[in-house]
């Protein structure tokens, strides 16, 4: 988009958004600064170049904003403004309180002479002459803030949050603006490297501020930041200052001069062996380093010399950037690179990512340290490209690397962090099974008192956790140091709702039955699996069982007779928890007519079958037990198993006289 | 009452979630998540989808173990107070059923068994609500189709940039092959969230979804099975171990998961299921 085609109206928009996002009731501050402005163009398809002319283009024609006037236009823009009626949009005057805000950035860094440092600065934005003294109009500021802090309180309900302002600014009116800025130009700067070291990631639970506080290169904050950082009087506001400049945060590193530093991100191909670099920029980079160039494409890769790394070994690497004072780094690798499979959600990509330290499973260690590779010899793996001396070792386990490689201090995880448990539901856990506290590396080596529900429960020291209580059903809140960090949790014997089983089941019948494994969705009447029950049930066979020590014989509907004795239980199912006391045994049911046992004139009909023929051995006992035998059916009529009895008998004559 | 029988009590209380739920808990618990998985997937407790990443407890159900006595293992969800209602119910006189105390396995889930009248299991089951199945095990075998290149893999190339080594069947081994040939055979490729196994063979690369099928469409001159007819018990190699609805049928026959070592060894297989499991793998049972 062309620097001239942005309107107020969509300056005032990009601002609000990039400013103030939908949070309710959170106390918020008008920070806008340079990169605010910088991040607002992005969201109206300006470049960083253009995006302040046009900001300042298009609040300079709105309110008439020219030498003579200065800022006076802004009385009748508020006027209007003030007597419409609820609910009203965007305030017209949002995007000058962001220039007015923007200036006081700008100031020196530890300016005293607040009103004779702000004023010139503000003239220069707007392109008015260089004069001493206030600028016409800008007295309206202590009507504009108010006004932009009742809109928001009134209006919008405190959605976009409550804007704080002092109650009585010094100086008068320059303090308002000075009040919205906590971190000056240089401060930011500062600021991108806690972000790059400390906050890569939001971290739920954890007050950036405090974080801030225990950061090792606060020093390097202005004083004014300093104070207003480490003084609890201004709390709120350096929070939603802090919130605000990481919201705008690009990934980059401000090294100074508006020089940006991008850090590189490093992968590992094999097949052949290659290494990639890629960076946060949203811009096309042009890399150039010693002879070699590669043109870097937003979300792309562009492929390393070998020779990188080595350069990288011992110091930090810069690779420039064509047509700009920015500039790429590649930080100390050392002479052993860890990487491990990553997988990025969003785009699908996965692949082997450089990481500083090593979490679960095992890392793909790429080293030329005689050391390391004598060690993991059996880890060696053989890939195409890969120069002499560099090795790559697959699979090594993280406790195995030695302890250089092996590092706490990793932006991407978070300084304090409630994990694990036995959770059934969101920050909810069962019984016995309390979730653990865990700290990451903490700046100050000073171990941080846990207290749970206003009871001390231990000491958390860096890179350990602590078990938090889940005796009872109960809910609790731990609070971590001086609230740096701070959770609620819950404690329950059972989840509020009850459970559904069988939601995933193998459909047999799905054409890649092989392939996947249980699914929720299924054809209808397909086969189905789901843990032990197989559906549609075919009815199976069921052994039969004897309580009775004596022997058995049973004959078959071919009229075979087989003897069956007791046996010994399995080996299989001799565990010591079990006492056998009641005489169980089983035979298995091969197509069994008739069971019986002599010894105990038991007659049982298994199945209902006219049996034409009885072996001798059947027929021997069927004679033997004869009309003595009490007889049953197994499921029926005993009067019917009688009448199918005398017949046996009446065939076991026949075969005996035969 | 061990790691995994808190997961499982985990598990049949939340219902269904995600692998990353799974996995925390597992964690969190002191478990590896996929092999815990496993063994609750093999005896009959969970199930797992893998594509959408979840998974749900499998609704409680009894089965009659053969050879046991008459014996009935009790498997799926394990809701707190399940255990107490069954022991209840078993004492209360109005049916002859036993429950035994739990016995332990070293990486599972205690065993849950019974003994009782075979006619009382039925009605003994239904006043808990719980399913009772008799041979499932034997029945679930019966059902599946026979692994082959076409119905247990895609034709599907690996991505280059992701490592990947080839299983040398002399040596018994995964490792790289010669620099630049790519032999047929079984590969293992290194994705992000799990090894990925391929079949190579012919110039086409077979991606290999369920990946217990690989060594057993790849590799037809190793010998992973082996049946031990007297001691009525199916080894298998731990390098190839069984696919994961064979795997279960072989447990449910005791309930316990396969004796660990150099062999998986599943106790109270009975020569038929053993043939069953091997036709399925497409091998002849001769052969083991």
């Amino acid at each position: 988009m062309h620097a001239d085609n942005c309107s107020i109206d969509d300056w005032n928009e990009a601002l609000l958004e990039e400013l103030l996002p939908i949070q309710l009731a959170a106390p918020v501050l008008l920070a806008c600064d340079d990169e605010t402005v910088r991040a607002a163009g992005q969201r109206l398809g300006l470049s960083p170049a253009l995006a302040l002319e046009s900001l300042l283009a298009a609040v300079k024609a709105a309110h008439h904003v020219v030498n003579h006037t200065g800022l006076g236009d802004l009385s009748r823009a508020s006027g209007r403004f003030r007597i419409a009626s609820c609910p009203r949009g965007t305030p017209p005057f949002f995007a000058v309180l962001c220039v007015v805000v923007l200036a006081a950035s700008r100031m020196c860094p530890d300016g005293d002479r607040a009103t004779s440092a702000y004023y010139p600065i503000l003239r220069d934005l707007l392109g008015l002459t260089k004069e001493q003294g206030a600028i016409e109009g800008f007295s309206d500021v202590e009507l504009l803030f108010p006004l932009l802090r009742e809109w928001l309180h009134v209006d919008l309900k405190c959605a976009r949050g409550h804007l704080a302002l002092p109650d009585q600014p010094t100086p008068r009116f320059v303090g308002y603006p000075i009040s919205q800025t906590v971190f000056r130009q240089r401060d930011r700067e500062v600021l991108t490297t806690f972000f790059s070291e400390r906050i890569a990631r939001p971290h739920e639970g954890i007050d950036n501020l405090r974080l801030l506080r225990r950061w090792g290169g606060r020093h390097q904050l202005t004083r004014h930041a300093l104070d207003m950082v480490m003084g609890d009087a201004f709390a709120d506001r350096v929070r939603a200052a802090i919130s605000g400049a990481y919201r705008s945060w690009d990934g980059s590193i401000l090294e100074g001069d508006g020089r940006r530093s991008w850090v590189a991100r490093l992968t590992l191909q094999t097949n052949p062996a290659r290494i990639l670099v890629s960076s946060a920029s949203k811009d096309e980079l042009h890399l150039i380093w010693r002879d070699w160039s590669a043109l870097l494409y937003a979300g792309g890769v562009a492929e390393l010399p070998w020779s990188a790394l080595d350069a990288a070994a011992t110091t930090p690497l810069t690779i420039a950037i064509d047509g700009s004072d920015d500039t790429m780094q590649i930080p100390t690798l050392g002479m052993s690179v860890l990487f491990q499979v990553r997988e990025d959600q969003a785009s699908g990509w996965s692949g082997l990512s450089r990481v500083r330290s090593v979490d679960d499973g095992a890392a793909w260690v790429l080293t030329r340290e005689p050391v390391l590779i004598s060690r993991h010899q059996a880890s060696i793996t053989e890939t195409a490209g890969l120069p002499a001396p560099w090795k790559l070792l697959f699979g090594v386990r993280g406790d195995l690397l030695p302890m250089e490689l092996r590092s706490l201090a990793d932006a991407e995880a978070a300084p304090i962090s409630v994990e694990g448990g036995l959770a059934v539901e969101r920050r909810t856990y069962l019984v016995g099974g309390g979730p653990r506290l865990v700290a990451g590396k903490l700046d100050e080596d000073v171990p941080l008192a846990v207290s749970v529900d206003g009871v001390g429960v231990g000491m958390l020291y860096s890179g350990r956790g602590i078990t938090l209580p889940a005796e009872t059903p109960a809910r609790h809140q731990v609070v971590v140091a001086d609230r740096l960090y701070v959770c609620d949790y819950e404690v329950v014997s059972k989840p509020g709702s009850s459970p559904q089983y069988g939601e995933l089941r193998y459909d047999l019948d799905h054409p890649s039955a092989l392939m996947r494994g249980a699914t929720a969705d299924r054809q209808a009447n397909a086969r189905t699996v789901c843990g032990a029950a197989v559906e549609p049930v075919h009815a199976q066979c069921v052994p039969i069982m004897r309580s009775s020590s004596q022997p058995v014989l049973t004959i078959s509907s071919s009229g075979v007779g087989a003897w069956h004795h007791l046996t010994a239980r399995p080996p299989w199912l001799n565990f010591p928890e079990l006492k056998h006391t009641a005489v169980r045994w089983e035979i298995a049911d091969d197509d069994t007519a008739w069971v019986i046992c002599p010894n105990i004139m038991q007659v049982i009909q298994w199945r209902l079958i006219q049996l034409s023929h009885l072996d001798a051995a059947a027929a021997d006992v069927v004679l033997m037990v004869a009309e003595h035998a009490a007889v049953e059916a197994r499921d029926g009529d005993d009067r019917v198993a009688r009448a199918a009895w005398a017949s046996l008998w009446e065939l076991a004559i026949e075969e005996a006289s035969d | 009452m061990n790691a995994f029988d808190t997961l499982l009590r985990w598990a049949s209380e939340v219902g269904s979630s995600s692998w990353q739920c799974w996995g925390d808990t597992a964690h969190y618990l002191g478990l590896e998540p996929s092999g815990a998985a496993r063994a609750l997937s093999d005896l009959g407790h969970v199930e797992f989808d893998w594509v959408a990443n979840r998974f749900a407890a499998a609704p409680p159900t009894a089965i009659l173990l053969p050879r046991s006595s008459g014996c009935i293992l009790i498997t799926g969800a394990r809701p707190g107070g399940l255990r107490k209602r069954i022991e209840a119910l078993a004492t209360n006189g109005e049916f002859d059923v036993e429950v035994y105390p739990e016995i332990a396995q070293t990486a599972g889930p205690a065993t849950w068994l019974a003994e009782g009248r075979l006619d009382d299991f039925g009605a003994f089951c239904g006043e808990l609500g719980i399913a009772y199945a008799v041979q499932s095990g034997r029945q679930l075998v019966g059902e599946l189709a026979v692994a082959n290149i076409q119905t247990a893999a895609l034709r599907e190339h690996p991505h280059d940039r992701l490592p990947r080594d080839w299983f040398d069947e002399s040596r018994r081994t995964f490792g790289p092959p010669a620099r630049t040939a790519t032999p047929d055979g079984w590969w293992r490729v290194h994705e992000a969230r799990r090894k990925a196994y391929y079949v190579y063979k012919s110039g086409e690369w077979y991606r290999v979804p369920v990946r217990e099928y690989a060594p057993y469409l790849a590799c037809r001159a190793s010998t992973f099975l082996c049946y031990n007819e007297s001691a009525k018990t199916l080894s298998v190699d731990s390098l190839a171990p069984l696919p994961p609805l064979l795997a279960r049928a072989a447990t449910l026959q005791s309930g316990r998961l396969p004796l660990r070592g150099e062999w998986l060894g599943y106790v109270n297989v009975d020569g038929d299921l053993a043939e069953a499991i091997a036709s399925r793998l497409g091998l002849p049972f001769q052969g083991i």
